[in-house]
């Protein structure tokens, strides 16, 4: 009898410490799932621009009435800016950590004038340019978003309420301005 | 039985149940933390910075897109306002108050989260605009036959999910969307009836 209660006391305890070993260890073994099948279809150099309707991509969650554009940014070429240009119904933006945390979010109705204009810098940068102003000057009413990690990506996603808006979409989104490293030039 | 040998086999029943354990959490997170309001769920860790472990594991193992706090939230049914299983044999009505955010949509997709797509020109997808509404509700037919009215074409087969998207939440409601009213979803006749 003791050592039934002893076999299922070690049991119980050890299974509890498996558990939460592997849920510690799934975010540091395997790299997030969307960001994976994300890039494996970024390595053209074209904008990557998707419906909600692709079944291609592998990603879920997508909404058959929107379009999609991500960029993916690395704060080591610099701060990264997002401006887009043109017009849809609705349109937001948000920007992830490498490992899949929202960052930032926004909607086109938070925006100045319905422009999208951020400018992303590592959050170590934050107080050195409050410091110096003018250094962080980057663009003209450019929203400056600190983030703490170096690489991400950023998704746009456009409202297309009907076919007729399918090519409105598709250029407001290829047309967007996603761009790392020296703001200025 | 020895010492050694009920170690040797409690470790592995552990390891085997510790496994399943976590294998089930990670997949089923979804319904295990998310936020409930009738038939609706909203895991609202996901998306959110320095997320819990389990919300972590759930991220890193799931192909869905991330949506932002200030983008939208969303919703998703697997069963009717009464705990039933929806089921592609039965006519659906989606009823309840305009919601309160800019725009919404619904959609219908499989449990495993693939969209669903009826044959064109049938829609097997919703948005706010499309919808007729009354002086502040909305109801939507969802079946396989025409119906009168908001008509969802319900394409399915075997179980599926309504996943509603609500767009600009924040600026009516709190950030949270715990404020947020969700609509009934109210099962109609079946085809074995």
């Amino acid at each position: 009898m003791i050592k039934l209660v002893y076999g299922m006391l070690l049991t119980i305890s050890a299974a509890v410490l498996v558990h939460i070993a592997i849920i510690f260890l799934i975010p540091r073994v395997i790299e997030p799932q969307v960001v994976s099948q994300l890039q494996t279809f970024n390595q053209t150099g074209e904008p990557l621009v998707f419906t909600g309707s692709n079944k291609e991509l592998g990603v879920s969650g997508l909404d058959p009435f929107f379009q999609y554009r991500v960029c993916f940014y690395d704060l080591n070429d610099g701060p990264f800016l997002l401006v887009s240009s043109g017009d849809v119904p609705f349109f937001s933006a948000s920007l992830m950590a490498e490992n899949g945390d929202v960052l930032f979010s926004i909607t086109d109705r938070q925006t100045i004038s319905r422009v999208l204009n951020i400018e992303v810098r590592l959050a170590a940068e934050q107080q050195r340019l409050s410091q110096n102003l003018d250094e962080g000057a980057a663009g003209a009413g450019a929203v400056p978003v600190f983030v703490p990690n170096t690489k991400g990506y950023a998704v746009i996603r456009a409202f297309v309420p009907d076919k007729s808006w399918n090519g409105i979409a598709d250029n407001f989104l290829n047309e967007i301005i996603c761009q790392s490293g020296d703001i200025a030039s | 039985m020895n010492r050694a040998s009920i170690i040797v086999l409690a470790l592995i029943l552990a390891f085997a149940a510790g496994t399943m354990s976590a294998g089930y959490a990670v997949t089923h997170w979804l319904t295990l933390a998310s936020q409930r309001s009738g038939p609706w769920q909203r895991l609202s860790t996901i998306g959110q910075i320095n997320p819990d472990p389990y919300t972590q594991a759930f991220e890193h193992t799931s192909t869905q897109l991330p949506i932002g706090s200030a983008e939208g939230h969303i919703y998703i049914a697997s069963k009717d306002s009464l705990g039933l299983n929806l089921i592609s044999e039965c006519n659906y009505i989606i009823e309840g108050e305009i919601p309160a955010a800019r725009l919404f949509t619904l959609r219908v997709e499989t449990t495993g989260g693939q969209l669903i797509v009826a044959n064109s020109p049938l829609q097997s997808a919703l948005h706010s605009d499309q919808i007729l509404f009354t002086r502040t509700r909305f109801k939507i037919n969802v079946s396989a036959i025409v119906q009168p009215d908001n008509w969802l074409a319900l394409k399915a087969n075997g179980p599926f999910n309504f996943v509603m998207t609500y767009y600009d939440v924040a600026v009516i409601n709190d950030d949270t969307g715990n404020s947020t009213r969700l609509p009934e979803i109210i099962k109609g006749s079946c085809a074995d009836d």
